[in-house]
């Protein structure tokens, strides 16, 4: 592999990890202050993602069954923005890449909620089942944040965003 | 570049468009399985979110006992999960309820003998403190948690409304979680991961085993 390609191997994963703590920290966020509000607990989406590993007992854990949350959680949001900073590498302008990355956040909550969760993560999929639309709305949310992968991608390539594929074809004149 | 995004782009927009209608729909019953009969009952429906409402209402009663009297910061924990847990179970019965136009108060006599039933537990509560406290706190939850599991599992059965079925087989595996998390505190063990205590997630239980197995 050349030291071309390498560069730009990690500006993916780079700006793909970055975009997606961002994206999951934001996730969380919303998703915390939703719990607090509805009167649900504000620990609670960490105390369910650490039923990942404790079961139900998370659900009555103390600080570090929540620590355990949050460390999954941002893993896991991480490994998620890296995956779309790879499907969104040819570099679509922000606009494109905030539908893709909207698009790629209600693809993941379908799955999410349909195949991974029921099976391993019931104790969080009988509580998401109560509150469906705000579980959908956290998924946009975090869709938003991961719009952020293509710009962060030019920017640990260090470079500015070739918009020549996108100019008027070589040769002919400009409209002006 | 433009067209190479353009049509894939195209594709996700629209299923996401469609997964938001489904969304802002906001129904519990996406969960349930499609071809539910719903030529709905709606005796036996009243009959079971009465009793769903009921067991709620108990537990909340008892959980605010628990959430402050309690000696161990697990027990509060449990006392204010089951309390917001049976809250927002009973606001979704109670919503079902008035789409469905279906009237929840007991007759007289039941209202009164539940009544009289939470001031029982209550005067078996007055005067215990610590951990005498707690151990009669969780036999009560233990015993009302299997009691409800057992009258909903046989009311499901004949509850024929899709909401409502969709509401009393959440209710039920939230009621086999607080069951679970009651054993655990009576036994009093610390909170096991990969592989230790009985309420290890089946996914870790599967690793584990295979781990052994040579």
């Amino acid at each position: 592999m050349t030291p071309g390609r390498w560069r730009r191997v990690l500006a993916v994963v780079g700006a793909g990890a970055f975009s997606g703590l961002v994206a999951g920290s934001l996730m969380l966020l919303t998703a915390m202050i939703h719990a607090e509000v509805t009167d649900l607990g504000f620990w609670l989406p960490l105390r369910q993602v650490a039923a990942l590993w404790f079961g139900v007992d998370a659900l009555i854990g103390d600080g570090g069954v929540i620590l355990v949350g949050l460390l999954t959680h941002l893993v896991v949001a991480a490994g998620w923005g890296i995956v779309f900073a790879a499907l969104t590498r040819s570099g679509p302008s922000l606009g494109v890449s905030l539908v893709l990355a909207l698009a790629f956040a209600t693809a993941l909550w379908m799955v999410m909620t349909w195949v991974v969760v029921p099976v391993v993560a019931p104790v969080m999929y009988e509580r998401i089942r109560l509150v469906p639309v705000a579980w959908y709305a956290i998924h946009l949310v975090f869709g938003a944040g991961l719009a952020l992968a293509p710009v962060l991608t030019w920017f640990f390539e260090g470079r500015p965003r070739d918009r020549t594929e996108e100019a008027e074809p070589a040769g002919e004149p400009a409209l002006a | 570049m433009r067209s190479r995004v353009r049509i894939p782009a195209a594709i996700v927009a629209l299923a996401c468009l469609i997964s938001s209608a489904a969304a802002v729909a906001d129904q519990p019953a996406w969960f349930t399985q499609p071809g539910a009969d719903v030529s709905a009952n709606p005796r036996v429906t009243a009959q079971m979110l009465r009793v769903l409402r009921w067991k709620a209402q108990l537990d909340i009663t008892l959980s605010q006992h628990a959430r402050v009297r309690a000696d161990r910061p697990e027990v509060r924990r449990y006392a204010q999960r089951l309390l917001r847990d049976h809250q927002l179970i009973e606001e979704r019965l109670l919503g079902l309820a008035e789409r469905l136009d279906l009237e929840l108060r007991p007759p007289a006599a039941e209202e009164e003998a539940q009544a009289e039933r939470i001031r029982q537990h209550i005067r078996q509560l007055r005067g215990l403190t610590g951990s005498s406290f707690e151990a009669e706190w969780l036999a009560m939850m233990a015993s009302s948690h299997r009691t409800a599991i057992q009258q909903l599992a046989r009311l499901r059965s004949e509850v024929q409304e899709p909401e409502a079925r969709a509401l009393v087989r959440n209710a039920l595996s939230l009621s086999d979680q607080h069951l679970a998390l009651t054993r655990t505190l009576q036994r009093q063990q610390p909170l096991g991961v990969l592989g230790v205590g009985p309420n290890t997630p089946l996914w870790i239980q599967i690793l584990t085993q295979a781990g052994r197995s040579p």
